[in-house]
C-alpha cells in the first residue's frame, strides 16, 4: 500500500467525479460491498447514522474499504470535507476522531485540495478517551 | 457464513429493508433466515464475526450476497436517489407518486431487481393487473409471482411490525 500511494497521481479535488476504479487495485466482495456501502451512506450525510457508521467503520481501517485505497474514499471524501471542516467542538471532534485521521490522510496521499479549504487538524485538542 | 438482521423499526422504510434482506438471503444464501438481533444497540444488518466484517446499508448487502456490484439499469441509483426519501417519509402515497421507468424487460433475480421491488412494495403490493397496468407494475407483478420471492416476502412480513398510517382528517 506504501508503494500504492507512493505512485498514486494525487487527483485535483475538482477532478473527483472523474476517477474510476481503474485508478486502484481489485476488491475483494467484502471491500466492494464496504465501498458500496460508503458511497450511498455518503449521500445522506444529514443523518447521524450515516457518519457514525463511516466512523465506526475507520476504527478499524485505513481506508473506507479495508487496508486498500478505492473509489470509494474519493466519493466519501468529496462528501465529508465541507462537513467535517465545521467540526470544532472537542465532542464532535472525539465523536468522529477517525473520519477526521482519515480526512487528514486522504487529502495528504490522494487528493489535492486546495490550501484554504484543507481540514486543519489540531494535534493539540485534548479528545476525552473513547468508549466504544 | 453470515448472519443477517432485521430492521427492528415499524417504517416502510424498514419494510423495504427487510425485504430486500429477506428475498437476498431466499435467493441467494438459504442457510441463513434473516433474524431479530438481540443487541438492541446494533444497527449492523449484516455480520460476519470470524472474519469481523459487518454492514449496515440493505443495498449493500443484496450486493454482497448476490455477488453482483453493477447497476447498469441504474434502477439502484434510481432507488437511493428518488424512492430512498419517499420510504424514509414513510409515506406509500409518496412512492406511488413517482413515475418509476420499467427499467426492466423481464423478472429476473439480481440485485437491481431485489431492490427496486422491495422499495416501491408499500406502493405496488396492493396493485391488481388490468389492461391499462403499467409496465412497472406489470413487471413488479411477474418478480412477486418468483417462488424465492414469495418466499422472501412472507418471512419479511412476518418479521416488521408495521405502524398504523395516521388518520388524516
Amino acid at each position: 500500500m506504501a508503494d500504492f500511494i507512493t505512485n498514486f497521481s494525487k487527483l485535483s479535488f475538482a477532478d473527483i467525479s472523474k476517477a474510476d476504479d481503474s485508478h486502484f487495485a481489485d476488491l475483494t466482495n467484502e471491500q466492494k460491498a464496504l465501498s458500496s456501502q460508503f458511497q450511498t451512506l455518503s449521500a445522506r450525510l444529514d443523518e447521524p447514522e450515516s457518519l457514525e457508521s463511516l466512523n465506526s467503520n475507520l476504527r478499524t481501517k485505513t481506508f473506507v474499504a479495508g487496508n486498500v485505497a478505492s473509489k470509494a474514499d474519493l466519493v466519501v471524501f468529496e462528501k465529508v470535507l465541507p462537513v467535517a471542516s465545521k467540526w470544532t467542538a472537542v465532542e464532535d471532534l472525539a465523536k468522529y476522531r477517525h473520519i477526521i485521521r482519515w480526512v487528514d490522510l486522504i487529502q495528504n496521499t490522494l487528493v489535492e485540495v486546495p490550501e484554504g479549504d484543507k481540514l486543519k487538524v489540531n494535534n493539540d485538542v485534548e479528545l476525552p478517551r473513547e468508549v466504544k | 457464513m453470515s448472519a443477517l438482521y432485521a430492521s427492528k423499526k415499524s417504517t416502510l422504510e424498514a419494510l423495504a429493508t427487510n425485504l430486500k434482506l429477506s428475498i437476498a438471503s431466499s435467493a441467494f444464501q438459504k442457510q441463513v433466515s434473516v433474524s431479530v438481533n438481540e443487541d438492541a444497540d446494533s444497527t449492523a444488518l449484516l455480520v460476519d464475526k470470524k472474519a469481523g466484517f459487518e454492514l449496515s446499508e440493505p443495498n449493500a448487502v443484496v450486493k454482497y450476497l448476490s455477488s453482483d456490484f453493477t447497476d447498469a439499469s441504474g434502477a439502484i441509483a434510481f432507488e437511493e436517489s428518488q424512492l430512498y426519501p419517499a420510504l424514509k417519509a414513510n409515506s406509500a402515497d409518496k412512492i406511488s407518486q413517482i413515475a418509476t421507468p420499467a427499467y426492466f424487460e423481464k423478472a429476473e433475480i439480481t440485485a437491481a431487481q431485489i431492490i427496486l421491488f422491495s422499495a416501491l412494495y408499500p406502493a405496488l403490493k396492493d396493485s391488481k393487473s388490468t389492461s391499462e397496468t403499467t409496465e412497472i407494475a406489470k413487471w413488479f407483478q411477474d418478480f412477486a409471482s418468483i417462488e424465492v420471492v414469495q418466499s422472501g416476502i412472507k418471512h419479511a412480513l412476518s418479521i416488521t411490525t408495521l405502524e398504523r398510517p395516521k388518520a388524516v382528517n
